[in-house]
């Protein structure tokens, strides 16, 4: 190596400036990515693309990789998934180590990243929800939509969520995709979720569930709804289900339609046609039923009169809409039954080491396009705030791999001098006992997943501890 | 670092259509090569055998006899970038659009995320009014769905994996929008 590049100034020394040769004996960039979902997974691909001969360290809080892609994605929508097979390209790449079962603000510090790479990108998401501050809110069966999906999908930290679907009217609170989700799996027919890589203990709970009517409630009207029209159409389509809305709801809707844009366009079309296909008077109320009511915001919950901590009911208050249109409260209210709540109001990030520069309002780093300062990044919703679909996540985060190759190539970034990258961190993780999970390690988990799933019919039956996951990862998990 | 190309990919395997009758090696630039070949013939994918390895900024190797296009059955494609670059890539009747970029190893990143199960928008491609109406297919409604969540969304905006070649669409010439691509320009 030493002869090469000797061979290589004599060759050139005498028709370049001198500063060149510094170029010629550049350090290797070293960055690392906090998170591995697909904010981290499309940065690292783009890094790798782009940054020559750098190496890109992913630390991932949990043993196993892809963030919500794993946890998020519904159980009944696989094909979704296939980016696992890119993000699976990109981690086998030499330039790329996985580092699982690491937790940033427990583990490692912040400083301790920033001190051995070149460069830090944030990419741990947002995990945790917002909460609504109301009377009752903590009475049993008031939940996390966002806790419901990382339950039924196997995050670690929700196995023992504690809901009871032992009731026939549940309450969605929110108009977002991630209401649809949990509205669609509280009412799909349970033979359609048994192919699905659905966690077994969901999957027995739902077996037995007692849901029929699931009342998705928002604040504002059909025009202004945050789901997409696909989770709805999924929804007007599920089998043995009627949808049930409000045609008062609709009445200034349609003239409205033309003048939108073609996406708002199209999803209020089927909206409206909902409203048309919704039976008028009373609808057999064995039916599984999915309502979709507007303009209700909740006031506060009350118990149940049989189980006196449990919820049983939820007043809301009537909303219309202001001229700028936000929900303004009409002063009437009225009361709906409702054994089971499940809060989908949104996610939010935390501030995950002291010296993450946080906006704690807003629930995310500030940044601009990506960029905290040079050497530090952000990617993902813990930039963008919970919005949008994989593929915003995918050009935020090819944004944020061009904003650190920019930074890189230009010197902003200064990379000359070599960083210890891994070789530092892995010491300091090894000194503190932290068990690490490599790429290797992973593949191992997810054999075993596989193969416990194909004896039951799934693609994978989920490993839902971590202390199960850490022994089969080094192969004492058994099979 | 400006002016300086993008690395490509280490190595990849070549295929050739058929026995190669003389093997020629020359040296690939951004448009055409020494032999006024189109560089997306030299990744033409096909039943053939493995003939070296190329990397591309360097040397490829490959028959002398070039002449697939003609062969029945394959197909032409021209993608643009919205900077403008033009990448011609060739594949065969009953590939969708999604194949012919991934056979061809067609480098637009991010393209094709959900692998063609209409689950994603990342394939999407913005055709010529006139090549828009003569599509044989017209998008369904699940395709429309996810075609609302494309950036850049125009009127004659289609998802490439649900456009499938034939004989009449070859020499299609298809815009790539720019949000999901062309990272560089």
């Amino acid at each position: 190596m030493k002869l090469l590049r000797l061979g290589h100034y004599y060759s050139h020394h005498c028709f370049l400036p001198r500063r060149r040769l510094t170029s010629t004996v550049t350090s290797i960039p070293k960055i690392c990515i906090v998170g591995s979902g697909p904010a981290s997974f499309y940065t690292a691909q783009h890094l790798i693309k782009t940054v020559p001969r750098v190496e890109v360290d992913i630390y991932e809080q949990l043993p196993v990789p892809f963030g919500l892609v794993r946890f998020g994605v519904a159980p009944d929508h696989p094909e979704v998934k296939n980016v696992i097979n890119t993000f699976t390209k990109t981690a086998k790449s030499p330039q790329l180590r996985f580092v699982g079962n690491v937790t940033l603000g427990r583990d490692l510090s912040l400083k301790e990243l920033r001190n051995a790479y070149h460069a830090v990108v944030l990419a741990y998401g947002a995990d945790k929800d917002r909460e609504l501050g109301l009377k009752g809110e903590q009475l049993g069966n008031v939940v996390s939509a966002r806790r419901f999906v990382g339950w039924y999908n196997g995050l670690p930290c929700d196995t023992d969520f504690p809901v009871n679907l032992d009731v026939e009217e549940a309450a969605v609170l929110g108009h977002g995709n991630v209401a649809l989700d949990v509205a669609r799996l509280l009412l799909t027919p349970i033979d359609k979720l048994k192919s699905t890589d659905i966690t077994e203990h969901a999957l027995e709970a739902l077996s037995r569930s007692r849901v029929r009517h699931v009342k998705v409630i928002g604040r504002r009207g059909p025009l202004q709804v945050a789901f997409t029209i696909k989770e709805l159409r999924e929804m007007l389509n599920l089998p043995d289900c009627i949808t049930v809305c409000n045609p008062f709801d609709f009445e200034t809707v349609r003239s409205a339609v033309p003048n939108l844009e073609r996406p708002r366009r199209r999803l209020t079309e089927l909206l409206c046609k909902a409203a048309d296909l919704s039976p008028s008077g009373n609808v057999d109320s064995n039916s599984r039923q999915f309502h979709l009511v507007f303009f209700r915001s909740p006031l506060s919950f009350q118990p149940s009169p049989d189980v006196p901590d449990t919820v049983g009911s939820m007043q809301l208050e009537v909303n219309q809409l202001d001229e700028q249109q936000h929900a303004v409260p009409t002063g009437s209210t009225e009361t709906v039954q409702c054994g089971l709540v499940l809060r989908s109001i949104g996610y939010r990030s935390t501030q995950a080491d002291p010296d993450v520069p946080f906006d704690i309002d807003r629930g995310h780093i500030p940044n601009i396009s990506g960029v905290v300062q040079p050497g530090l990044y952000v990617a993902g919703w813990l930039a963008t705030g919970p919005i949008g679909v994989i593929l915003s996540t995918m050009t935020q985060a090819f944004g944020v791999g061009r904003a650190v190759e920019a930074d890189v190539s230009s010197g902003r970034v200064d990379v000359s001098q070599a960083r210890p990258g891994h070789t530092a961190i892995g010491k300091l993780l090894n000194d503190r006992g932290v068990t690490t999970v490599s790429w290797k390690d992973w593949e191992r988990i997810d054999a075993v997943e596989q193969s416990r799933g194909k004896n039951v019919g799934k693609p994978r039956e989920k490993i839902v501890d971590i202390n199960e996951m850490l022994a089969v990862s080094v192969g004492t998990g058994g099979t | 670092m400006e002016g300086v190309e993008r690395p490509q990919p280490e190595a990849k395997p070549l295929h050739l259509t058929s026995e190669p009758v003389c093997i020629f090696l020359w040296k690939e630039s951004a448009g055409r090569n020494r032999l006024g070949i189109e560089p997306g013939l030299l990744q033409a994918p096909s039943t053939g055998l493995q003939a070296c390895s190329v990397r591309a900024e360097v040397i490829v190797a490959m028959k002398l006899h070039v002449d697939d296009t003609v062969q029945s059955g394959r197909v032409e494609v021209t993608f643009i970038r919205a900077n403008g670059e033009r990448i011609k890539a060739t594949g065969k009747e009953g590939d969708s659009l999604l194949d012919i970029v991934v056979n061809n190893s067609v480098d637009l990143e991010g393209y094709g995320a959900c692998e063609g199960t209409l689950t994603c928008s990342t394939c999407h491609l913005i055709f010529k009014k006139e090549d828009f109406d003569r599509l044989p297919d017209k998008p369904t409604d699940e395709e429309l769905d996810m075609l609302d969540l494309a950036y850049d969304l125009t009127d004659t905006s289609r998802l490439g994996c649900q456009i499938t070649m034939t004989k009449e669409l070859s020499g299609l010439e298809v815009q790539v929008p720019a949000t999901v691509n062309d990272a560089r320009s």
